[in-house]
């Protein structure tokens, strides 16, 4: 089983630019496409091994997540990679203060960002890193967004 | 775990680690050669090639909803797609466009609208000279 990252990222583009990066290096990649989104893996997944978080995102925002990841009692040691359009240096030294692991500003490229990934994720993948939802029978899959785990859970509902 | 701040090349001098900056690959190279009839040559990654005709045709997109929105002195959202348009250019590797769409942001931010004005045209026009050189 793989290294999972979960990409907490509102531009669609640069989602799957990080996608494509991380799963080109063997990584598995959850993704959020806002902070509502991030909120229920939160609350219904075992963390992943990274997370890529964008600091402005709808509905709730990457300051606001960060302190939610780091109060979670299983997943607040999972080192953050804070990322921003900005360079702005209170909101660095503020993410950092709040418990960011690292913060990338996106202008450093894809290849700036691969270079932290790396750094944080161990050489070895761990095999307790289970991505699939707590109750579910499905097989973890190595991409998955948050609608599509909402939905198929409808369905299940539904079904039931 | 120490926390690693790994900023832009213009504020190393406040990073408090650099030992994640390295050389700048060259899949992100700034475009430096004009191409036929005006054409801007960008060097990508031949990985990314799946990703880039839809990565352009967005910002292009972008460009449009920035003006309509400009019509109406929706300074919010031009603000909101032009902080978009910039982090997905730097992503990508597109600094040029992650420079202009940070000017038309800034502009948005404080209700400057000539600003805008002039450098949308500017902005789309960039875009369509964009040949991308996949290595």
């Amino acid at each position: 089983m793989s290294t999972t990252v979960l990409v907490v990222e509102d531009e669609q583009d640069t989602a799957e630019l990080l996608t494509r990066l991380l799963e080109r290096e063997g990584f598995s990649v959850l993704h959020a496409g806002d902070g509502r989104q991030a909120r229920t893996l939160i609350d219904t997944i075992r963390p992943p091994s990274l997370i890529l978080l964008d600091m402005v995102i709808p509905y709730v925002s990457g300051f606001e997540l960060l302190r939610v990841i780091r109060r979670h009692p299983d997943w607040q040691l999972t080192p953050i990679i804070m990322l921003s359009a900005d360079d702005y240096e209170p909101d660095i030294q503020q993410a950092l203060r709040e418990g960011a692991t690292a913060y990338v500003t996106k202008q450093k490229g894809s290849a700036g960002l691969l270079q932290a990934v790396k750094r944080f994720l161990p050489a070895t993948p761990p095999q307790d890193q289970i991505v699939a939802q707590a109750g579910s029978a499905a097989p973890p899959t190595r991409r998955v967004s948050v609608r599509h785990r909402l939905q198929g859970n409808q369905r299940k509902e539904r079904a039931a | 775990m120490k926390p690693i701040l790994m900023s832009s090349i213009k504020n190393q001098d406040k990073t408090t680690d650099t030992r994640l900056i390295g050389e700048e690959p060259m899949e992100y190279t700034q475009p430096k050669e004009i191409g036929a009839e005006g054409e801007v040559l960008v060097h990508i990654d031949a990985s990314f090639e799946p990703l880039i005709p839809k990565f352009l045709t967005n910002r292009k997109n972008e460009v449009v909803t920035m003006r309509e929105a400009l019509t109406t002195q929706d300074f919010d959202t031009v603000r909101k797609v032009a902080h978009g348009m910039k982090g997905a250019g730097g992503s990508y590797g597109f600094d040029r466009i992650t420079d202009m769409a940070a000017v038309v942001e800034q502009a948005a931010k404080t209700g400057d609208a000539s600003t805008i004005e002039r450098d949308l045209p500017a902005l789309g026009s960039y875009l369509d000279r964009i040949k991308v050189v996949y290595e």
